[in-house]
């Protein structure tokens, strides 16, 4: 079932979300091999939430649903006073919420253009790395904080108005992990089935919250480990779907 | 103390190219001159750490079972090692830690390339997440990737395990770049592992953790390798 944009712009199903209106945007980047070549890349027009999705409203989605919950949370409950903390499950869990809610997990590039808008800049808010913008390991590594609210980094924001999309936790894409068109670089990763990530996250220094930057992880991908080390977030997109 | 010529290497005194323009972190790219030192080939195996373990009475490491490690990781590379603890083992072995201008001049000689074996990436010459991840592996023996060799013939600084140095954790000169883990408090870790994929095992990258630092359970941690003046 195709959701179309227009009938649902103005109704409570973008609620939370921003805009980023259909056009080219500069995606990729030339000095990391897993990134280039960089080019131009035209996006449809699509809406993306403006925040990840928080624990507290993975749960509701499980309580309604019977879907599986993160393996790390004791009990089937996410840890006290992290309702609005990103809820870290793995790709197939997150597709089943975006899903579930008529929606879908971004594509690569549109996570991408949402991140750095159209003008290339290296982190969403400009060329320069700015700890204070986002959680990534210059900070980690001396606080010990491994998460916080999805709320926590406004300064973070990008041109489109979403926020944490760098550090903090990774973020699953609907891409098939894949070389891009062009690439030089040949990876034994490439198209087995595994799926992008894109953000970085706590654990990782700022070489990772880059906007361009590419990671990925197996779909199915156990969550019982995520309570130490951290494990991606999502956040989900509503487009209008050509056929 | 003797220096064992088959386990390290000597680099020779001179200027070497130290640093680069990809991150502020890692800039000003400048000349920069080291004097003459002695470095270990492989980084320190875990067969290694544990025979200094029994021989100094020094704390198991965290992922060991109560025995030691098992023969299968006998040859890899140790992990989840503290600087500190790192600094004593070099000091039992008459050693130091390389400082980081040391670490880097081992890996990429003196003209400033970006991987040990020259200007360009080649997934097969060192073991990152990028390949890690899809073969299944975590640390690997060292010397299992022939590709994996400086200018010097010193062997694995790219990947499979990051490898602590003595200095501090600061930004080069006035470079801009400030964050809570440059002020000082962290101690510098070089060359990336299998966990982190390829950005991080540049030879001039750099990052900083705590001296206490051991890394995590199903992430790894910081393993290093020793210099001689």
């Amino acid at each position: 079932m195709a959701p179309d944009v227009e009938a649902h712009a103005g109704e409570l199903r973008t609620h939370g979300m921003v805009f980023v209106p259909a056009g080219p945007f500069i995606m990729g980047d030339d000095r990391f091999p897993r990134e280039a070549p960089q080019r131009q890349e035209y996006v449809a027009d699509f809406w993306i939430d403006r925040f990840l999705v928080t624990n507290e409203e993975y749960y509701r989605f499980a309580e309604s649903t019977g879907a599986p919950r993160p393996a790390h949370w004791v009990d089937g409950e996410f840890p006290v006073g992290h309702e609005d903390h990103p809820a870290e499950v793995s790709w197939t869990m997150a597709d089943a919420f975006a899903r579930h809610h008529g929606k879908r997990l971004p594509t690569e590039a549109e996570w991408e253009k949402a991140a750095r808008g159209t003008d290339g800049r290296l982190f969403p808010w400009g060329d320069s790395f700015d700890a204070e913008r986002c959680l990534t390991w210059e900070t980690s590594s001396v606080t010990g904080s491994h998460s916080e609210s999805v709320r926590a980094r406004p300064t973070g924001v990008s041109p489109f108005g979403c926020e944490q999309m760098v550090g903090l936790c990774e973020e699953w894409c609907a891409d098939e992990y894949a070389g891009y068109p062009g690439s030089t670089n040949r990876s034994v990763g490439y198209g087995i089935g595994m799926r992008v990530l894109r953000g970085g996250s706590w654990i990782f220094p700022m070489t990772h919250a880059r906007a361009s930057y590419r990671c990925f992880e197996e779909p199915d991908l156990d969550t019982s480990g995520y309570a130490q080390l951290g494990g991606p977030g999502f956040r989900c997109v509503l487009a209008e779907e050509s056929s | 103390m003797s220096v064992n010529e088959e386990s390290m290497i000597w680099i020779d005194p001179g200027d070497f190219i130290m640093g680069s323009s990809l991150f502020e972190i890692e800039s000003p790219v400048r000349q920069l001159h080291v004097d003459g030192f002695w470095i270990d080939r492989y980084p320190v195996t875990h067969a290694e750490f544990y025979d200094y373990v029994l021989q100094a009475n020094a704390p198991m490491l965290p992922d060991w079972p109560e025995d030691g490690p098992g023969s299968e990781i006998a040859n890899h590379p140790v992990e989840r090692v503290t600087w500190q603890e790192a600094r004593d083992y070099a000091a039992w072995c008459g050693k130091r830690l390389p400082t980081e201008a040391e670490w880097e001049k081992a890996a990429r000689g003196v003209d400033g390339r970006e991987w040990p074996w020259g200007p360009d990436w080649i997934e097969e010459n060192a073991n990152v997440w990028d390949s890690a991840k899809a073969l299944g592996v975590m640390t690997i023996p060292n010397g299992s990737r022939p590709g994996n060799v400086s200018p010097y013939g010193v062997i694995d600084m790219a990947g499979n395990t990051e490898e602590w140095v003595e200095d501090a954790f600061l930004p080069y000169g006035s470079s801009g770049s400030s964050f809570l883990s440059s002020d000082g408090r962290c101690r510098v870790l070089r060359g990336g592992s299998w966990f982190y994929t390829s950005e991080m095992a540049r030879c001039s990258f750099r990052r900083g953790a705590l001296p206490e630092f051991s890394g995590y359970e199903r992430a790894g941690g910081p393993g290093f390798r020793c210099a001689k003046s």
